[in-house]
């Protein structure tokens, strides 16, 4: 659950919410694989980048940008980015760490869903969102 | 699914009073008691809001609600005026949901309260007939507390305190309620996934929270009901000569139902040490573990 103190004079019923949100499919990115695990759950995830347009000889000669980038997630990160298998709703993996960890819905779901979006901005995860009429 | 059935529980802000379905969280809020919100929604979107505004006097509601319903005819259609437990409003169809919204002054704080209901689908009358006799002031009490009952707690302030700042994260929630001078501070807070992160005994975390200000600390371990609580009262005294003294107490305990780790600080200065919990600071805080509800695992 994430309050926010209301400045705007807009109503909060907007219609929609955030439920199409929540029937989204996050699936690991098929290029993303985890290259260490320790022992207390921490996983570090490894993503290839993508080589820039302008890094073209000779200004590649120069700056060399990392072939990989790595996520290290620890071990409440580490159990989303499991959950992300491509068989689970948002909705799903909301319910099942809201139970694991005494949250309410809404507390999860912030914590999930900004998980998601941290992983999705790295690349480590991709999302299948269902048509909105369906 | 009627969510009139539901079990409810009190939400309590800034004197207004209202019964809320346990499943409903508030996700937005206000601090201003002259106008503001609370919105309560469920895992889907909004339901419920909860407005006020302040006016002198009694403003010509009935004159609102028709300039009301003319400007939304364009959106909305068709919207019919409605009487709900002698509660005054109107509804209509937004797109898919059905929107009712009632309003009422309450003479004895001064405020324009309207309840805007949010229904999936059909009108619910069931809950909106449950809901709206719930409605009232929670005035301060004799002894000069004024009392909120929110995010899963129960706090008891000093009724000239106001709500300075409010926190609102998840599994982490903190109030702060400030007197008009300086040291008064009333702090509530209440932690999730306590097994995640608490890997010492309360005590000694409760002593580690305590600010260098606090000076002739004296810890106590007591029970209340089936409830271990941990004390630390105290002095405030800053350093510097003309910084304001008063009194400390804090109080922590993890409760037995939710598994919520609950956290009461009063700093109190001469002006309200009448109203200073010398007990300890859980004298003016509640857990209410009905306000969690935790999902089933699919």
């Amino acid at each position: 659950m994430s309050a926010k103190s209301v400045k705007r004079k807009t109503t909060a019923s907007v219609t929609g919410g955030w439920e199409q949100m929540l029937k989204a499919v996050p699936m690991p990115n098929e290029a993303a694989r985890v290259t260490s695990e320790d022992l207390n759950g921490t996983i570090t995830v490894t993503v290839p980048t993508r080589a820039k347009r302008f890094l073209f000889p000779p200004i590649s000669w120069v700056i060399r940008p990392p072939k990989e980038r790595q996520a290290v997630l620890d071990p409440l990160g580490a159990t989303i980015w499991r959950a992300c298998n491509g068989n689970r709703t948002v909705e799903e993996i909301v319910d099942n760490f809201a139970f694991q960890h005494r949250l309410s819905f809404h507390e999860s779901r912030v914590s999930v869903t900004s998980y998601i979006k941290a992983l999705l901005q790295r690349g480590a995860l991709a999302v299948a969102v269902p048509d909105r009429e369906a | 699914m009627s969510s009139a059935s539901e079990k409810t529980t009190e939400w309590v802000w800034h004197q207004i009073g209202l019964q809320v379905p346990v499943a409903w969280e508030c996700l937005q809020y206000s601090r201003n008691p002259d106008v503001g919100r609370c919105a309560f929604a469920d895992r889907y979107g909004f339901r419920l809001e909860l407005n006020w505004r302040r006016f002198k006097s009694e403003p010509d509601f009935e004159r609102m609600l028709k300039d009301y319903a003319r400007s939304l005819e364009s959106s909305w259609g068709k919207v019919r005026s409605v009487t709900c437990r002698s509660w005054p409003g109107l509804t209509g169809k937004r797109g898919k949901e059905a929107v009712s919204r009632f309003g009422r002054y309450l003479h004895d704080i001064g405020l324009l309260v309207e309840l805007v209901f949010i229904h999936e689908d059909r009108r619910d009358k069931e809950l909106e007939a449950r809901l709206l006799p719930t409605v009232r002031v929670v005035a301060p009490d004799d002894a000069g507390y004024q009392q909120w009952r929110a995010f899963g707690m129960e706090m008891h302030v000093p009724a000239r305190f106001t709500i300075a700042q409010c926190v609102v994260e998840p599994a982490r929630i903190g109030l702060r309620f400030d007197g008009a001078r300086r040291p008064d501070r009333w702090i509530f807070r209440r932690y999730g996934m306590v097994d995640s992160w608490l890997k010492q005994p309360l005590r000694d975390w409760l002593a580690q929270q305590a600010d260098a200000e606090v000076r002739d600390i004296r810890p106590e371990s007591t029970t209340r009901g089936s409830i271990g609580i941990e004390r630390l009262n105290g002095r405030w005294k800053p350093r510097g000569l003309l910084l304001p003294r008063g009194q400390f107490a804090s109080s922590a305990w993890v409760d037995p139902e939710d598994k919520r780790l609950y956290q009461a600080i009063c700093i109190t200065g001469k002006r309200h040490q009448a109203q200073h919990p010398n007990g300890g600071a859980d004298e003016m805080m509640k857990s209410c573990p009905e306000f969690l509800v935790i999902p089933k695992i699919r």
